[in-house]
């Protein structure tokens, strides 16, 4: 399906960002050498450190001498630095073409945005999250710039299967076919929002995340479908709305995000906003109890260079856990990528 | 390292002047990597080109920047573009290419 937010790139910014998706492609045979080596290294994963940061003391020892690791860390750093700066390019090449439109798109439409009067928090304001330069709100058009050409150019290249398929199937898992009104918390440039709308079609969908650059392209994206969301530069934690207000409360790779107090805060947060008997729906990243000592550590490993402060906290937590300490009842967390937890509140 | 010394000028036609040492590795290969980026960028503009050549436009250049490969043309470019990265990561990491 075609929109006019497609990013109609130009050679030269297309290319560029193209050029990501053909380094990691053209890093596989690099890749496997790196992996030989790292089997090599350790024969038997559970004889590897407990402690996170001693097993990465360890594991940089071992794999000293591995020079397809260190290349391979070296197509990592590029990657980390240089993504969100070639998609940002490729905007510059395209902007007076695509500025009108996005003008446009976002004040003509049913679509609501109210942005913060506060500061920001500080786990949130100037962390470089995904390693994205300036972090989600530096530049004026960041939102566009990471829905449109990181997510629908390279996510979409390096993991085929299009960006909504698993948002919709996770969607639809909640157990009602109907929900009068859905919050989402971190809808971001509005892709789980855009997920649940088309599975729930009647639902009024209210939206929370703290980055404005964001909410403003899911407020272009609503514009463009007629759909009447009504987002909100708040914290999923701490959100204002009236107690007993939502039949549906969803997120989708939010947590990682966040440090493990603001997560059970969201937990009770999303308690407080559902009705007696509403659902709970909330998708994240794989948890560490799933992985072995090596997986753990590669996944660590990933969060620490890829700008993501909280990742190790928030993957630790039984989210299960979290939501029954936060009052819901029949709660079941399952899968491992995304990991899903759901629950109801009381009736 | 050679001391330069006036008494003997012909050591200042080659000196042995120190350049980058192991702690620029990660710089240069930063750099390799943007170059090989750039690298890309031209081939990639090149097989537009001759692609749009072959369609017999008029204006060229604006043609090329506002061309959308077509899935032929982008599984070819993503072929040309996945081999051009190996071949410098494989010499890069000593990993024998086939
Ligand atoms: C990975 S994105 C979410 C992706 C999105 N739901 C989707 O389907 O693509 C995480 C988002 O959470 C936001 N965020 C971080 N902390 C938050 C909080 N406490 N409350 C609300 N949003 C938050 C970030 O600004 C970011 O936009």
């Amino acid at each position: 399906m075609t929109s006019k937010l497609d990013a109609v790139l130009h050679q030269r910014g297309r290319a560029g960002v193209d050029f990501v998706v053909h380094l990691a492609r053209g890093a596989s045979g690099l890749k496997a050498a790196a992996a030989a080596d790292l089997a090599a290294a350790v024969p038997d994963p559970a004889a590897l450190p407990d402690d996170m940061d001693r097993r990465h003391a360890h594991m940089a020892q071992a794999l000293g001498g591995s020079r397809a690791n260190r290349v391979s860390q070296l197509v990592g750093e590029w990657h980390a630095q240089m993504h969100g700066l070639l998609a940002r390019e490729a905007y510059e090449e395209i902007r007076e073409a695509v500025d009108p439109v996005l003008a446009q798109a976002q004040a003509d439409g049913p679509c609501t945005l109210e942005p913060a009067t506060g500061p920001m928090p500080s786990y949130w304001q100037g962390v470089h999250f995904h390693r994205t330069a300036g972090g989600w709100d530096e530049h004026p058009m960041q939102g566009y710039i990471h829905g449109e050409i990181i997510h629908k150019r390279l996510v979409e290249a390096l993991y085929p299967g299009g960006i909504f398929k698993q948002r919709r199937e996770i969607a639809a898992r909640a157990p009602r076919d109907h929900y009068a009104r859905i919050l989402d918390m971190g809808a971001s440039t509005g892709h789980f929002t855009h997920a649940l709308q088309e599975v729930y079609p009647d639902a009024q969908i209210v939206g929370v995340d703290w980055s404005l650059r964001a909410l403003e392209h899911a407020q272009r994206v609503a514009n463009t479908h007629g759909w009447a969301w009504q987002l909100y530069q708040r914290g999923a934690e701490a959100t204002g709305f009236d107690d007993a207000s939502f039949d549906l409360v969803g997120s989708y790779i939010l947590l990682h995000e966040i440090p493990a107090d603001i997560i059970r805060a969201t937990f009770a947060e999303a308690f407080r906003v559902l009705k007696p008997g509403g659902d709970m729906i909330m998708s994240d990243v794989t948890r560490y109890a799933d992985m072995d000592k090596l997986g753990q550590w590669k996944a660590d490993a990933g969060a620490l260079w890829g700008g993501e402060p909280f990742w190790r906290e928030s993957a630790s937590l039984d989210l299960a856990q979290v939501a029954r300490e936060a009052g819901f009842v029949d709660v079941t967390a399952s899968g491992i990528y995304p990991h899903v937890v759901q629950g109801r509140k009381p009736a | 390292m050679t001391i330069l010394d006036p008494s003997n000028p012909t050591a200042y036609n080659h000196p042995a002047r120190p350049t980058l040492n192991e702690v620029d590795t990660g710089a240069l290969g930063a750099a390799l990597l943007a170059l090989t980026k750039e690298v890309w960028v031209l081939t990639d503009r090149m097989m537009v080109m001759e692609e749009v050549l072959a369609q017999r436009g008029i204006d060229i250049s604006a043609q090329i920047d506002a061309h959308q490969p077509d899935p032929d043309l982008q599984s070819r470019l993503n072929a040309r573009g996945a081999k051009l990265v190996a071949g410098v990561l494989d010499a890069l990491s000593g990993v024998a290419r086939d």
